[in-house]
């Protein structure tokens, strides 16, 4: 109902929030932090007050006056009532899972009330997303979830809380604005890399293989074919295959080694930045099902080889938290 | 399945409130609206979803239909009614399509607007009440949309604690309300506006013929409330309430002679030097006269008003320049004693000695016979006075007159009568007689509320009397009547029916019993007051008031009242949220604690909601060094405070305290 993205609107709000951006991981609701402004309906209200108001002038009568003088005194002591409705409710934040790009982060609040089922009519949502209410179920102390669609990898800020209620008659919205201390880890989207990235092309001596694997494709049959995973050396790969069926192989001969695998910066050479560490991203994973052991160099950092959930996660937020500065220029390809 | 049931309650919420704004005003609508209304809300209770789906033809043809039968029996849609009636069907027939949240809140103000045009009808204490209420209904109605709609509670115990709430904002709004009414300066119409115009013509006439003021005695009801606001006040005997001098006779019916001049400025000017001395009989009264639907004024003799829209013609009789569609409030100023004896022109005298060429020879005779043997013209009214007093008797139910020559059976034969007929018979004489004489008409006497605060004058009080011009004193009033029944004067006219015995009616009965006729009279206390101080403050009136109550009309006076009461109204529920919000900590160690957490937020170290006192304080002795050794103090403390209580803690307490008040310092 309320329109809330109108230019000027915003523009003052941000204008009040500018001075209100202590990240806090508790906030109690005041004075400080909480605006009441007239919603829709408060408008129309207003518009209707006046309506009275011309109509008891006009007829010059007392009673419709004083009508629309009593309207206008319900709508003043409201902005009061729906003030006392959110003050001194406690909101906390308590610190999410990290999540990969592109998935929705659960964020747990809790709600503390001063007095049971003192307060009516709250919705929560992201600033300037949808919002929903939140069931008291007359208690004094909720907790409720709110999704966060993540967009970008790294140590996401979550937006501010909006705390909103039309409490009691609808006329006037009382909310706040929590600037809330709590970053979220978004690991990068995994994705597996093409062939091409992989810089099939660039290396010479695959090219030289490839030739090869190509000349002998209709004699050569391996019987031992398993999914080509990234990291391992493109020596292996089953070119016939992955010419047959577009489906990358390894050839599983003995003779291979179960080494360490090394996940590099470098190894998607045709790959833009982000790509690589999604690419990276997608290898740590899979490295980590198969129980294998990895290290990862990049720019900045370097992990020693190692297996295990707590290696997958140290791997993954140093690829999360890679800064973007640090990275060398993307490659022209 | 709730979800449903709420919405349900949220309509018959909606629904109540609209019928309860609709039905005190079935009166003023065509007789079909009411019906049909009542239909529409049946047909939506019994198929709530059936009606929303019918077809949009068939809505537009509804709608048009009731919209040209409307205009049809209510003879223009751009009336008063016809806007009522507009309005009326207009929230009936969105009932039919009521879905959306939307739709819902549009009715709620439709219904706001109904019930504040029932207002433009009635205007009683209970009408006010009854709008008020009915609001209050249409409030919670909207009030039910924005709270929880929890499954713990009970319908019954929302619905209740709903109505608390809305109750307890009305409750808060009404000072604020009251002291906006007061001090909001008011302004005149913008615009003109149709207004209700069927006010009914009652009240005392320009023509007076037998049997008019007969038929005024029966009616009870109120045609003025004075306030007296000057010290002096004429005895109830004497307040004769004149409104009009009736100067031209045709043998049956006196009539208004419609005058040409107003009030000559001289005559003015020399009453208005006389209003403006101190010494003397001077009566500053105030008049709420009763919409009559004519434009007469009432007010005691030689009267002299400032407002405007009234003008005094040359017999002093005040009227306003359009008739009085609804109450009229004036302030009057009267000099008893001011004397107007600017000879009668020529013309004037015609106009007051003027008698028709015939009828009535045995009046005419006696009056010449009377003239030649006593002379002058006191003289004959003493005469006259003696004669009334022997002989003649004052009834209601005088029986009917000769046609020919009424007032000879009058004074000759039947010599019974009331008031208009001594008026008229004494007048006729007078004239005959040669002294200039006209009859005047108003109301006489009056009765004072319980608490003395205004006099009360009804339709039965209407009065008729005789006004004779004297060389010396100017037009001399004389009521024959007060001669013949003195008591008539004394005991007004409702007491003297019961005496008479005639008014066997049962309302005349109720009166006669004290105690409704005290409920009586303090109902009707309340309603002057209510027109008195509600209806009629006017900014003249509004002026004065909030001069008295502030000591100046300033702008800064009146915004320091209007803080003050909204101060005072809401410090309750401000002290009542502060003492919520925190839990009151008893255990003043637990206190400690948070006078602690207070401290270390000014000194820029937060403890987190998951961690311990002990935790806290060692992480913040590594970000605070300086600090550190206060701080492992008061956390070693503290720890044997909560957890090992011994007797002597009070001491402690008192030092871990001083220890934390120090932190502040470093």
């Amino acid at each position: 109902m309320p329109i809330h993205t109108e230019n000027w609107n915003a523009r003052f709000i941000n204008l009040l929030l500018s001075k209100r951006k202590t990240l806090k991981k508790r906030h109690q609701l005041t004075h400080k932090n909480l605006f009441i402004f007239p919603s829709l309906l408060g408008l129309c209200y207003l518009l209707f007050i006046m309506l009275l108001w011309l109509l008891g002038t006009n007829y010059q009568n007392n009673l419709i006056l004083a009508l629309s003088y009593l309207l206008i005194s319900i709508m003043l002591v409201s902005i009061f009532h729906s003030y006392v409705n959110l003050q001194g409710l406690t909101v906390s934040v308590a610190p999410s899972a990290a999540v990969f790009c592109g998935e929705i982060a659960i964020i747990p609040l809790c709600f503390e009330s001063a007095q049971q089922g003192r307060y009516q009519g709250i919705k929560i949502g992201w600033r300037g997303a949808p919002i929903a209410p939140i069931e008291w179920g007359g208690k004094g102390e909720i907790a409720a979830t709110l999704a966060f669609k993540t967009t970008v990898r790294g140590k996401i800020q979550v937006p501010r809380l909006e705390l909103r209620s039309y409490y009691p008659l609808g006329l006037l919205r009382c909310w706040c604005l929590l600037p809330l201390d709590l970053q979220v880890v978004v690991y990068p989207q995994a994705v597996a890399a093409s062939p091409i990235e992989s810089g099939f092309e660039a290396d010479a001596e695959a090219a030289a293989n490839a030739t090869q694997y190509r000349r002998r494709a209709d004699t050569v049959e391996f019987d031992n074919l398993q999914r080509y995973q990234q990291g391992e050396s493109i020596k292996n790969i089953a070119w016939k295959h992955y010419a047959r069926s577009d489906i990358l192989y390894r050839k599983n001969s003995l003779n291979t080694p179960q080494a360490n695998t090394s996940l590099r910066w470098d190894q998607y050479p045709a790959a833009g930045c982000e790509q690589k560490l999604q690419h990276l991203c997608f290898a740590a994973l899979r490295l980590s099902e198969q129980d294998r052991s990895y290290s990862l160099t990049l720019p900045q950092v370097y992990i020693e080889a190692s297996s295990g959930a707590s290696h997958l996660q140290q791997v993954l937020t140093a690829l999360a938290l890679c800064e973007e500065r640090a990275l060398p220029e993307r490659l022209n390809s | 399945m709730l979800i449903a049931r709420q919405k349900n309650n949220q309509w018959y919420w909606l629904g109540g409130g609209l019928a309860m704004a609709i039905i005190p005003l079935w009166a003023e609508l065509p007789g079909w609206l009411l019906p049909f209304v009542i239909a529409i809300y049946l047909w939506r209770l019994i198929y709530p979803q059936h009606l929303a789906r019918q077809g949009k033809w068939i809505k537009l043809l509804v709608v048009t239909v009731s919209v040209m039968l409307l205009s049809v029996s209510i003879g223009s849609i751009f009336s008063l009614q016809g806007f009522v009636g507009l309005l009326v069907l207009a929230s009936s027939l969105k009932l039919i399509e009521l879905e959306t949240r939307r739709d819902y809140l549009l009715m709620v103000f439709l219904g706001c607007l109904i019930s504040a045009c029932q207002l433009l009808f009635y205007n009683s204490v209970l009408s006010f009440g009854y709008t008020l209420c009915s609001l209050l209904i249409l409030h919670t109605a909207l009030l039910q949309m924005f709270i929880n709609s929890e499954s713990a509670q009970s319908v019954k115990q929302r619905l209740l604690a709903s109505i608390l709430k809305v109750t307890i904002i009305f409750l808060q709004a009404l000072p604020i309300a009251i002291i906006l009414f007061i001090v909001m300066p008011r302004i005149g119409s913008i615009w003109t506006v149709p207004i209700n115009s069927n006010v009914a013509k009652t009240g005392v006439t320009d023509s007076l013929t037998a049997g008019d003021i007969g038929q005024l005695n029966q009616d009870f009801s109120v045609a003025m409330r004075i306030t007296f606001s000057s010290s002096a006040q004429p005895s109830v005997s004497q307040m004769y309430w004149r409104g009009m001098s009736l100067a031209a006779f045709d043998g049956k019916t006196w009539r208004r002679v419609p005058e040409a001049a107003p009030l000559s400025d001289k005559l003015r000017n020399k009453l208005q030097k006389v209003t403006e001395r101190t010494a003397g009989p001077l009566y500053r009264y105030q008049i709420m006269q009763e919409a009559t639907g004519r434009p007469w004024l009432y007010s005691l003799s030689t009267p002299i008003v400032r407002n405007r829209e009234i003008v005094q013609g040359q017999d002093y009789s005040l009227s306003r320049h359009s008739p009085l569609q609804r109450r009229f409030q004036y302030e009057v100023t009267s000099a008893a004693d001011f004397i107007d004896n600017t000879p009668l022109g020529h013309e004037q005298y015609l106009r007051y000695t003027q008698l028709p060429g015939a009828g009535n020879p045995q009046t005419r005779a006696f009056a010449q016979q009377l003239k030649q043997r006593l002379g002058s013209t006191q003289n004959i009214i003493d005469f006259l006075t003696e004669q009334y007093q022997h002989g003649f008797s004052y009834t209601l139910s005088p029986g009917k007159l000769s046609t020919e020559n009424p007032i000879d059976d009058f004074l000759f034969n039947t010599k019974r009568g009331y008031c208009e007929h001594f008026a008229s018979s004494s007048a006729f004489l007078l004239r005959a007689a040669g002294v200039p004489a006209r009859i005047a008409t108003g109301y006489q006497g009056g009765q004072w509320s319980t608490d003395h605060q205004y006099l009360l004058v009804t339709q039965a009080q209407a009065h008729a009397w005789v006004e004779f011009w004297d060389e010396q004193s100017g037009w001399v009033r004389w009521d024959p009547t007060a001669v013949v029944a003195p008591e008539r004067i004394s005991r007004g006219t409702s007491e003297f029916l019961l005496l008479d015995g005639r008014a066997q009616d049962i309302a005349a009965l109720f009166r006669k019993n004290s105690w409704v006729r005290n409920w009586q009279l303090q109902w009707d206390g309340l309603n002057y007051q209510w027109h008195r101080w509600v209806l009629g403050y006017n900014s003249q009136l509004q002026f004065q008031f909030v001069k008295k109550l502030l000591g100046a009309v300033d702008s800064w006076r009146i915004g320091l009242l209007i803080l003050l009461v909204l101060g005072l109204v809401i410090a309750p529920l401000m002290i009542k949220s502060s003492r919520k919000s925190g839990t009151r900590q008893t255990d003043p160690v637990i206190k400690l604690c948070h006078k602690l957490d207070k401290k270390m937020a000014k000194l820029q170290l937060h403890r987190e909601p998951q961690e311990t006192l002990s935790r806290f304080l060692s992480r913040a002795a590594i970000e605070q060094p300086s600090l550190a050794v206060a701080l492992r103090s008061i956390a070693a403390d503290l720890e044997k405070l909560l957890y090992y209580p011994t007797s002597s803690s009070s001491a402690e307490i008192a030092t871990v305290a001083a220890n934390i008040k120090k932190l502040k310092y470093r």
